[in-house]
């Protein structure tokens, strides 16, 4: 069913939401709980993608595309732009992967992509006691994870979505006292130096301050940024919603 | 972890400069493009933070700098000693002996001088993850100790 996929959110709309890189919500998680019940569900963890195995970076579906955990692969547990490459026959060379984005930035791709809103199955793992305060918006709920990482693991800059932007991200994280969530930066004299594979540029990026644990937030993945853990078991809730959610978002900003 | 270094030109020792982003760019096309990209990449992989502000003489810039852990500080010291020997080559070839780096001088660009490193922590914790760095490193790599300031020296000397 792709009759809605076609709804977009108007850049007016999507930047009167988006009025920070993060947007605190009034959902909070309660993390001593969270962590105790989320180990009934460990050995349904996977590796995070095919690259970059060697770093401790698992995912745990929330919402995926037919409600089973357990499912290998599990698309709903990969970067969703490296599942689409690799499922559309890319060349896996750095070369391809930079024609790949090119042509996604320039929306050269009708219904071949796999989108955030092509996932709309629950699975048991939503159902979580810990996970309530999430209730309201369960409904507008697509491809969602909980991501669980150890010391070093991280996400390169990358951006996730772009204008028409066809859904909302939402974020949050059990531990930001292990874990950096940046943004790329103009300030060129305060931040973490990183190189940016697809730009090819040395860029900067400044870490959000003040992250409240448990705490889920509207974030703005139309802006390059990336995430680094230096501790073990880092829980993160990595959370999309279709955009009927707008109103219900945009009300629910604290 | 946590330092600061002051860094200075050694090329234009008369100029002055009113920001940072200047003094580096002055300062950048001695850097090879690939040697930069790689040494970012290691950067990225172990949290190293910094921020530069200019020195008040105007002629050069201090750079404070962290890490999320002293041992990733020790990790991430270790790649760039590795990858100065895999290259052979580093952005300075002062203080050099052979092919053997010495730290801090080697890890910072060949037309900075470099002075006054000041461990932010207990000197004698950043002398022990100095050496931690030196020993997980697979090649060798030895101590500038004239580019620290007076305590980590002093330091240094009961340490050693």
């Amino acid at each position: 069913m792709r009759e809605w996929h076609m709804q977009y959110i108007p850049e007016e709309k999507f930047d009167k939401l988006h009025q920070a890189n993060l947007v605190p919500l009034d959902i909070k998680i309660n993390v001593y709980d969270f962590k105790k019940e989320i180990q009934e569900f460990d050995q349904y963890f996977t590796q995070w993608g095919d690259k970059f195995t060697e770093q401790p970076r698992y995912g745990l579906p929330l919402v995926n595309k037919n409600g089973f955990l357990g499912n290998d692969p599990e698309p709903a547990c990969w970067p969703l732009d490296r599942w689409n490459f690799v499922n559309l026959g890319y060349e896996d060379t750095d070369e391809g992967f930079t024609e790949f984005y090119k042509k996604i930035q320039y929306n050269g791709f009708s219904d071949e992509l796999d989108l955030e809103i092509d996932f709309d199955m629950p699975t048991d793992a939503l159902s979580m006691k810990s996970l309530e305060p999430l209730a309201s918006y369960k409904e507008y709920m697509v491809r969602s994870c909980i991501l669980k990482w150890g010391t070093r693991a991280h996400f390169k800059p990358h951006f996730d979505t772009w204008h028409p932007v066809r859904w909302l991200r939402l974020w949050g994280t059990t531990d930001p006292d292990k874990m950096y969530l940046r943004f790329r930066s103009e300030d060129d004299t305060d931040g973490f130096c990183m190189w940016n594979e697809t730009t090819q540029a040395h860029e900067i990026y400044a870490a959000e301050q003040n992250i409240e644990a448990g705490r889920i937030y509207l974030m703005n993945t139309l802006k390059w940024h990336d995430a680094f853990a230096f501790g073990e078991d880092v829980h993160q809730f990595f959370i999309a919603l279709n955009i009927d959610s707008y109103d219900h978002v945009l009300h629910g900003t604290i | 972890m946590e330092f600061q270094f002051d860094v200075r030109s050694k090329t234009y020792t008369d100029r002055t400069w009113d920001d940072t982003v200047q003094f580096c760019i002055d300062h950048d096309h001695w850097i090879p493009h690939n040697y930069q990209k790689h040494i970012l990449e290691i950067a990225s992989e172990y949290g190293v933070y910094r921020k530069l502000s200019m020195l008040e003489d105007g002629k050069g810039m201090r750079l404070y700098c962290t890490l999320p852990s002293n041992d990733m500080f020790s990790e991430w010291l270790a790649k760039r000693i590795d990858y100065y020997h895999e290259v052979n080559d580093s952005e300075t070839d002062e203080e050099r002996v052979g092919s053997i780096p010495y730290f801090p001088n080697s890890f910072q660009k060949r037309c900075w001088e470099l002075t006054e490193f000041t461990p932010l922590i207990p000197e004698d914790l950043f002398w022990i993850h100095l050496h931690k760095a030196f020993i997980i490193a697979k090649n060798e790599c030895r101590v500038n100790i004239h580019a620290f300031n007076l305590n980590a020296r002093m330091a240094y000397a009961i340490h050693s």
